[in-house]
């Protein structure tokens, strides 16, 4: 059994004392090659390695002892010693061996042995002070003032043996001191690392630092300062004494201000990788183990195992096993136990040297982490990588040596250039330890960053635009107005034709998106992209328009310098101002027009852009305006009183009803059905606003009158507006308005006083439901009072005139066809007169200039007025309408000479498509005098007949007789009179004048 | 297993929540610039009567047209057939194709003018999610014959007979479902050649060799077409421009011929004091038809003629009484009106008197009268214990037990999202302001009103809306559904009485009532474009 057990343990024994060299394994996948392209440092391990890894494993001192890391660093950097195996951690560091550390510490042990041998010789006779093992040591700090003269001579005092002098050599060192002398030797050594003159603060945290002496308080606050003495407890303890342990943590605790004096460097880093190789010398091979750190700094350094394999020259080689004192998880062990790929490492490296004296592993196996965030910037000159998360903050990483070049940067495998790195990509980051190791995108990359919100302000002058963000956060961004690049999908523009290519490919096409940045307005939904140099400017800005549209009528308009200040009421009541600018797009009839085209009263189509400027404030601008084709227009006005509704047919009944027309209230009707289908009928009651229901209750058959105003709706005639009054109705002629208040009341001329307006009044200013405020002077309009001098109806229209009409006679001279023709003389028509010139004329024609011949067909003047041909009128008389010189009306008719005039009553058309005119107060005019004489005492009545060739004018304009109604009053130009003027006489008329 | 019956139940439920089964009823005025009466809306008591699947229809219209063959505008007035062959077609089927033929005859013989017309279109459909493509064609795919288009135009300058080997006419839909209404437009495009028979008094209808007889007259058509159906209205408008041209004039108008039907609410009282109820509200249910014309350019011996005019086919409104809910208890309360016309109406439910207005209205309540309000489409009762006990438990606190249970099934599967968070809807917890405003919009389907996504409303307490309902929030601004308090706020987090509830969903079907049809009548045959 025994020897089973032996030959296991033998060869348990060899196995692991001989090492295996065929390992090539690797956490970080680039470590090898960034090695070859970037290598950091080639470290060494140490030559009596192996024997320090021996000894350094005291027997005293447990992997699990608290001190354990301090003491193995501390004896593997030489500064402190056991003593066959042991350390004795617990046992009280003595003065000398307190002197000892120190002068170890400051690197001068040579010296201090040197100095040993110089004493030896000098006092070779002293008894005791030779077989001081430290005499060298003390002698040594005496000279550099590390100690003081009196510590020096009562250690060295030959009283070898007692204890008693607290200062002898071999008495138990307190820790003040033993802080004075750390501090004046690393005062020497590391000169300024340690703050000698500080203010006395941090020895006040100490519970008992009045216990400290005076002179060594200077020293314990610089230590205390540099975290190398820290006391325990919230106490120095100054006089307590220091464990060997103790001594060995405080180098542990002041090894940053250490290092620079022993020539030590520390690092940090990552055991990437282990490969095995060979060195072969002739007749020698050396076995390679090359541990490859990724350190902090993400530069490769290697540290090699060696061990040689022997051969007849290894001991030409001159070498050993090369190893390094490993801590691990309180093991002291070598390289090759000591590290496996993915252990975090610190690694104490000679600078001198090469050598790495110590690796304490801080924690194993893999550390690999991840991390994700928003690329932010990447810097390839110190090869850092900047990373954003949601909070936008931001933090830096080291890259491996491997993930970039000067030009590239590693993603996912795949090189980015650096110039055009997807920042603003959403990535994740492997981490090993400290250092990224690898980046990969999470999503696709994101090739641009663009920025959307809506615009609150665009100032092009000085180059600023600030948006609402998609957060509801403002952004400013600034541009160059003459080189941003701003395309614009305008309301307009229903196709795109060209698309995102004229964006990709600049001057590719005609591309009609491309506006400039003073297009972009407020309200506007933009995406802008920045300057991949400058993430401050922006240099290409996309955008779209967000219209609403909204319904309203004009209830007011202002006109000045450029803009119209115009109040609109919109369906449900509200009003609002807005400043229209002279130059935005206005739509009337179907066809372009312009503001100047706007009537108060107009229904119109506004597109308004809205811009928030801040919750609360709103800007709202018209960019366009399409007027309603006059289906609000009121095309009657009916009196009468409410007989009753028809509620589910939505019909009011209206007895005794009459219609406002020319003549007065005429066509009288019993009961007349009207239609109350219109959503936002307004009822009154004098000046009150009242409900349907009101009205059908209380007003009933009541004795006023009440006034409906019925627009011209596709549906047909429905009510917009109802008034009930009380009073008796007194509709006066027309006439202009003198003057008014603004407010409502007005007066005329025909009547004194002043005539006032309610909110019932119906107010029609050329057919369009104005609100009785808006009754101008100068207005010339039919007025119908009820009750005393309140208006229940104002009728506001053009006052006939008929003085823009031109008309004269002429002979055509010549024609050019399609464009003019030339009469040699004429006679023009001014009043009942003609007056000859016999000056030559000529009038142009267009494709509006009709050619009315005596049978009343009508054609188009320029295919049918020829100077050749049978129909060729050169030579013939016709009688011209004309505007400027251009002929509007080409009438072929006998030359009418004679008036009459008088009031039609009633009006019809006959079999051949004449209209006919019974009019009374017929009188005829004398054309020797010019007066006007009645026809008849008794019925002043007669007929004109108004064949198709008439010329009808009325409010300068001149049309056919289709227009004629009851109630005109006319003056009617005919060629011949009966020879008795008489009740019921019949004449032509040519020319008809509606002169009211 | 629970979660394979939610899925199953889900599907199923799907399937039949738009299963399409009254076809939109676009196509009503034709497309030939004239207008008919429409169709009514079901009244309440027909809506319950009536069963809802395709079925092959055939309406009778009064039906008038403007006929512009001479170069001046004539009304016609006829009657006009519409043969829909939709039967054919399954409800949840996602594509295929049926026919609908119009036959259009004289009303009566005493006219200047007399068309006869039949034709037959082929309806393709296919459908997206909610949205479905109608293609109306009258050309066979394949053969590219005309199936039937035959038309004839008696006036006093000759008869017109369409050639058919010349003319073609397309009309293409897109339709698009939400919630509570179904969005359509549609595009027009039409070309018909027609040659003249001059009656010269010999009856042969040939030339006499006068070069008066013979002759073609051409006539091109392009128009959108806009319309939308809903539980309380529907309209369909056209906007058309047209060229004729008769061999030498030419003629260019445009026409606007619209058709619109929309229930409104009208409360009468009792006249005798002692009478049960005090008065009660009725639906009436009032049809408009109407079209307006311009003429642009046309010969110019009609110069002095006016240039535009509209006619109109005068209708009949029907009426249906609404039953009379005991609401005495809300007499004189700020939100009486409101709430007695939606108990009238049955949109809410349960009995009146147990209503307390200046209680908070809770989320199910609120779902509840929505869907109602919309008639949102619920989903098949359970037919056995077995469906019953496997009912689709979408949301663990709305059992199928609850009366609101189908009703918040319904808004789910149309995807109207309204659960708090993912698990449990909180059915009875007080709704806030802006989850109510949130589904009063998206059952009008209207959320493409406002930029999508809206960084800000004109709000002052624009910051407390939350993120998810800032869209909606803006848009029923937009739509004037809403408006800010003294002070700008709209209050998006406080809790809800039943009142202003009662106020909310009365707005939305009023809003349905008048304005959307204003939307899609006034607002576009007043305006030239």
């Amino acid at each position: 059994m025994k020897k089973i057990l032996s030959l296991a343990l033998a060869v348990i024994i060899i196995f692991t004392a001989i090492p295996v060299f065929a390992l090539n394994t690797a956490v970080d996948e680039r470590i090898f090659t960034d090695w070859a392209s970037m290598p950091g440092d080639n470290l060494s391990g140490m030559l009596d390695g192996p024997t320090l890894i021996n000894n350094l494993n005291f027997t005293d001192v447990p992997g699990s002892h608290w001190a354990a890391e301090a003491i193995v660093r501390a004896g593997a950097l030489g500064l402190v010693r056991g003593d066959n195996r042991t350390y004795s951690p617990g046992a009280s560091l003595s003065n000398q061996e307190a002197v000892a550390f120190v002068i170890r510490l400051m690197g001068m042990e040579n010296a201090a042995l040197t100095e040993a041998i110089n004493i030896r010789d000098q006092f070779f006779d002293v008894e005791g002070v030779i077989d001081m093992w430290s005499i060298g040591y003390i002698s040594h700090a005496f000279n550099i003032g590390v100690i003081t003269e009196d510590e020096y001579f009562s250690m060295i005092s030959p009283m070898v043996g007692t204890v008693q002098d607290p200062l002898a050599a071999r008495a138990p060192a307190t820790r003040e001191r033993v802080a004075r002398w750390v501090a004046e030797g690393l005062n020497r050594t590391n000169p300024g690392a340690l703050l000698m003159d500080a203010s006395i603060q941090r020895v006040l945290a100490f519970g008992d630092w009045n216990d400290i002496n005076i002179e060594y308080l200077q020293s314990v606050e610089a230590l205390a300062r540099a975290n190398v003495m820290q006391g325990s407890g919230g106490n120095f303890n100054p006089r307590a004494s220091l464990t060997r342990a103790e001594m060995a943590q405080i180098l542990r605790n002041a090894d940053e201000l250490l290092y620079p004096s022993l020539n030590l460097e520390r690092r940090t880093g990552t055991v990437g990788g282990i490969r095995d190789d060979q060195l072969i010398v002739t007749g020698a091979s050396l076995a390679v183990r090359n541990f490859y750190i990724r350190n902090f700094a993400g530069l490769v350094d290697r540290i090699q195992y060696q061990f040689p394999q022997g051969g007849p020259m290894t001991d030409l080689l001159g070498t050993g096993i090369a190893d390094v004192v490993v801590f691990r998880n309180g093991q002291i062990t070598g390289l090759l136990d000591g590290l496996t790929p993915g252990d975090e490492i610190e690694y104490l490296v000679s600078t001198a040297t090469g050598e790495v004296l110590y690796i304490q592993v801080i924690s194993e196996g893999l550390q690999e982490s991840f991390v994700e965030g928003r690329l932010y910037a990447v810097d390839t000159d110190i090869g850092m990588l900047t990373l954003q998360d949601d909070n936008r903050t931001l933090t830096r990483f080291f890259m491996a040596g491997g993930l970039y070049t000067d030009e590239f940067l590693l993603i996912d495998q795949a090189r980015n250039p650096v110039e055009a790195l997807p920042l603003g990509s959403n990535v994740r980051l492997r981490l090993l330890g400290n250092t990224i190791d690898a980046i990969s995108f999470i999503g696709a990359p994101i090739v641009v960053t663009e920025m959307r919100g809506i615009v609150i302000d665009n100032n092009p002058d000085f180059g600023y635009i600030t948006i609402f963000d998609n957060n509801g956060n403002m952004f400013t961004g600034s541009y160059f107005a003459d080189s941003i690049r701003v395309s614009r999908q305008s309301h307009w523009d229903m196709n795109d034709d060209i698309g995102y290519i004229a964006q990709v490919f600049p001057n590719f096409r005609f591309d009609p998106r491309s506006v400039a940045i003073d297009d972009v307005r407020p309200g506007d939904i933009v995406f802008l992209r920045f300057d991949p140099d400058d993430p401050e400017i922006i240099v290409n800005l996309s955008a779209a328009s967000d219209y609403i549209v909204r319904y309203a009528q004009i209830q007011q308009i202002t006109r000045e310098d450029r803009i119209s200040r115009v109040l609109v009421r919109y369906e449900n009541g509200q009003t609002a101002w807005f400043d229209v600018a002279d130059n935005i797009f206005v739509s009337n009839g179907g066809r372009p027009s312009t503001t100047a085209s706007l009537m108060v009263g107009d229904w119109a189509q506004f597109l308004i852009s809205q811009a928030i400027l801040e919750p609360g404030h709103v800007v709202e601008s018209v960019r366009e305006i399409v007027v309603e084709d006059g289906s609000s227009h009121i095309s009657t006005i009916v009196r009468g009183q409410l007989a009753g509704l028809e509620p589910m047919q939505r019909q009011m009944m209206v007895q005794n009803a009459q219609t406002l027309e020319g003549n007065g209230w005429s066509n009288f009707q019993n009961i007349m059905p009207i239609s109350i289908a219109a959503n936002d009928i307004e009822y009154f009651h004098n000046g009150n606003r009242i409900s349907l229901d009101y009205a059908q209750r209380f007003l009933r058959r009541a004795d006023g009158d009440v006034y409906i105003a019925l627009e011209n709706s596709p549906q047909g005639a429905r009510a917009r507006q109802v008034t009930f009054r009380d009073g008796r109705d007194e509709l006066l002629p027309s006439d202009t308005i003198m003057h008014s208040t603004g407010t409502g009341s007005f007066s005329i001329l025909s009547m004194p006083g002043d005539i006032t307006t309610d909110a019932g009044t119906i107010v029609r200013r050329h057919g369009r439901l104005v609100p009785h405020g808006t009754i101008l002077p100068s207005d010339y309009a039919v007025v119908s009072l009820n009750g005393g001098s309140r208006a229940a109806v104002v009728d506001i229209m053009s006052a006939p005139d008929v003085s823009g009409v031109n008309i004269a006679r002429g002979r055509v001279q010549s024609v050019d066809e399609g464009r003019s023709f030339t009469v040699q003389s004429m006679s023009i028509l001014t009043g009942n007169n003609w007056t000859f010139t016999p000056v030559q004329r000529e009038f142009t024609i267009d494709h509006n200039t009709m050619f009315i011949r005596a049978d009343g067909s009508i054609s188009m003047a320029l295919q049918a007025f020829m100077g050749f041909t049978d129909a060729s009128i050169l030579d013939d008389v016709f009688t011209i309408v004309y505007e400027g010189s251009r002929a509007t009306r080409i009438i072929e008719a006998p030359f009418a000479r004679q008036a009459v005039r008088g009031t039609i009553f009633t009006i019809g058309t006959n079999d051949e498509g004449d209209r006919v005119a019974h009019i009374r107060n017929a009188e005829h005019l004398n054309p020797q005098n010019g007066t006007w004489h009645s026809i008849s005492i008794r019925d002043a009545t007669m007929t004109v007949t108004i064949p198709t060739n008439t010329a009808v004018a009325r409010n300068n304009a001149v049309d056919t007789g289709q227009q004629l109604v009851v109630g005109d009053s006319i003056r009617v130009l005919t060629n011949t009179l009966p020879a008795t003027m008489q009740t019921g006489v019949n004449v032509n008329g040519y020319l008809v004048f509606v002169d009211r | 297993m629970k979660k394979l019956y939610i899925a199953l139940t889900l599907a199923f439920a799907i399937t039949l929540i738009f299963p399409f089964t009254v076809l939109a009823r676009m196509g009503d005025m034709g497309f030939w610039s004239g207008v008919s009466e429409g169709r009514p809306l079901p009244g309440t008591t027909q809506q319950i009567l009536a069963s809802e699947t395709n079925a092959n229809t055939t309406d009778r219209f009064v039906y008038h047209e403007i006929i512009w063959i001479d170069g001046e505008p004539v009304e016609f007035e006829g009657v006009m057939v519409i043969e829909s062959r939709a039967g054919r077609v399954r409800p949840d089927a996602v594509s295929g194709s049926y026919e609908v033929t119009y036959r259009i005859t004289p009303a009566h013989e005493d006219q200047d003018v007399l068309l006869t017309r039949t034709i037959t279109f082929v309806v393709n459909f296919r459908r997206e999610g909610n949205q479905t493509v109608r293609d109306w064609t009258v050309r066979d795919a394949r053969s590219n014959r005309v199936q039937r288009w035959e038309e004839t135009i008696v006036t006093p300058t000759g008869t017109y007979t369409l050639d058919r080997r010349r003319s073609n006419i397309n009309i293409s839909f897109l339709e698009d479902q939400t919630p509570g209404v179904l969005y359509y437009k549609g595009n027009l495009s039409m070309h018909a050649v027609f040659t003249r028979a001059y009656d010269n008094g010999n009856g042969n209808g040939n030339d006499n060799g006068n070069g008066n007889g013979g002759g073609e007259v051409i006539i091109r058509s392009t128009g959108s077409i806009y319309g939308f159906t809903s539980a309380w209205s529907a309209a369909e408008t056209h906007r058309i421009d047209t060229w004729v041209d008769i061999g030498g004039e030419q003629v260019h108008f445009q026409t606007r011929p619209s058709l619109s039907v929309n229930k409104t609410l009208m409360f009468t009282e009792n006249e005798p004091q002692p009478v049960s109820f005090r008065g009660n509200y009725m639906e009436i249910v009032a049809n408009q038809s109407s079209l307006s014309y311009d003429i642009f350019i046309r010969p110019i011996r009609f110069n002095d003629n006016p240039r535009s005019g509209s006619i109109t086919i005068p209708t009949f409104n029907t009426f249906e009484q609404l039953i009379a809910p005991d609401t005495s208890h809300l007499r004189g309360h700020f939100a009486e009106s409101d709430i007695a016309q939606l108990f009238a109406m049955e949109v809410f439910t349960g009995v009146p008197a147990r209503f307390r207005p200046d209680q908070a209205m809770t989320r199910g309540q609120y779902v509840m009268a929505m869907a109602r309000a919309a008639k949102v489409p619920l989903p098949d009762p359970p037919r056995n214990a077995r469906a019953r006990n496997t009912t689709s438990i979408v949301f663990p606190d709305v059992t199928p037990d609850r009366v609101e249970h189908p009703y918040i099934i319904a808004f789910f599967n149309a995807g109207l999202a309204i659960g708090r968070d993912r698990g449990n809807f909180f059915i009875d917890a007080p709704i806030t302001m802006e989850e109510a405003i949130v589904i009063m919009v998206r059952v009008l389907g209207l959320t493409n009103i406002a930029p999508n996504p809206t960084p800000v409303t004109p709000f002052t307490d624009n910051d407390r809306i939350s993120d998810w309902a800032r869209r909606e929030v803006y848009a029923a601004y937009r739509l004037g559904l809403i408006a800010p308090d003294d002070e700008g706020r709209i209050n998006p987090l406080t809790n809800i009485s039943n009142a202003t509830g009662a106020a909310l969903v009365n707005r939305m079907i009023d809003y349905m009532r008048h304005e959307l049809v204003t939307a899609y009548t006034d607002h576009i045959t007043n305006y030239i474009h």
